[in-house]
């Protein structure tokens, strides 16, 4: 037996009426029968969600179409990957934070779809085109003794260890605070790729001045001031 | 001329913590529905999945996705959608 709610809108009119389902339910809901009733119930689900969930991005009564247009995109691909439902948690929550990431990295790139990553990163103050070199073997710890051998160590690191895919991924996003997505899409690859890229980078940095018998906190205390 | 010494810190930063286990965004997303459920119900989250709550903690990315989450659900918990399963 299904019991039917009403939905309700902030401002206390009634809309439509919703159905409790079980995870099951609502994915035998949105594979038979009663398809597209789930599917209007699910799209108002989410709309509110993204609506609430957004609030600090689009405003409050703002962008609806635009919501509509990422609950669009979002319904198409929860129905594509219902297999991947693992009913870890409730059907609506596995389908809003799709919908959550569907919404954002949308607003993510279009909030960055004319930044060039090269021109931001061709704008860092530090000319890549005279690299800092640090003799190798580095020095004894015991000479690591001023903020500034710090910074050119460091420095050094940089240029001359990591790829200039890592150089160019950390500058964006921790200089000029550019999102993943955005870092990736550039990049030509994505965001799970580009967080494995970045480890790699930070293992390589440590690993680096390990080498050199430093750690990561004998850096930090020079950077004190 | 060198970098400015705040990137370099957060370089260094990001080095100290290399050795911690990697979580990517994606490993994070798998399990994030569940997180938020947990946090919602006033359950130690952090506790039961531990890696996810450092993820969220140090990428940008997912704790903006996460607390949208979070007030999304939070508007959606009225509606009342939700049946447990009574079988098996």
């Amino acid at each position: 037996m299904r019991s039917l709610r009403l939905l309700f809108t902030e401002e206390g009119q009634y809309t439509h009426q919703l159905s409790e389902r079980t995870n099951q339910e609502w994915v035998d809901a949105l594979q038979g029968p009663e398809r597209e009733q789930a599917i209007e119930e699910l799209r108002l689900v989410l709309v509110r969600g993204l609506r609430f969930g957004l609030k600090g991005i689009l405003g409050r009564k703002g962008a609806i179409e635009q919501i509509e247009d990422f609950v669009q995109d979002s319904l198409l691909r929860i129905l594509d990957n219902l297999d991947s439902f693992r009913g870890e948690s409730r059907f609506t929550t596995w389908a809003q934070k799709i919908a959550m990431r569907v919404a954002f990295s949308e607003l993510r790139r279009k909030q960055w779809e004319n930044v060039s990553l090269d021109q931001l990163v061709s704008s860092d103050p530090r000319d890549s085109s005279s690299p800092v070199t640090f003799p190798d073997p580095a020095p004894d710890p015991e000479h690591i003794a001023s903020g500034r051998m710090a910074v050119e160590l460091v420095s050094s690191i940089i240029d001359n260890e990591l790829t200039e895919l890592q150089q160019t991924a950390l500058k964006a996003i921790i200089i000029h605070r550019v999102p993943m997505d955005e870092v990736a899409r550039q990049l030509g690859t994505n965001r799970n790729a580009l967080y494995k890229l970045l480890h790699d980078a930070r293992k390589k940095v440590r690993t680096e001045l390990e080498k050199r018998g430093l750690t990561p906190d004998d850096i930090l205390a020079e950077f004190e001031d | 001329m060198h970098y400015e010494r705040d990137f370099l810190k957060m370089v260094v930063l990001a080095a100290k913590n290399a050795d911690r286990p990697l979580v990517t965004c994606d490993d994070c997303w798998e399990q994030v529905d569940q997180f938020a459920e947990m946090t919602l119900a006033g359950k130690d989250a952090g506790a039961a999945l531990p890696l996810v709550k450092e993820h969220i903690e140090k990428c940008g990315e997912c704790s903006a996705e996460f607390n949208a989450l979070l007030d999304a659900l939070r508007a959606t918990a009225r509606l009342s959608l939700f049946k447990p399963d009574t079988g098996s």
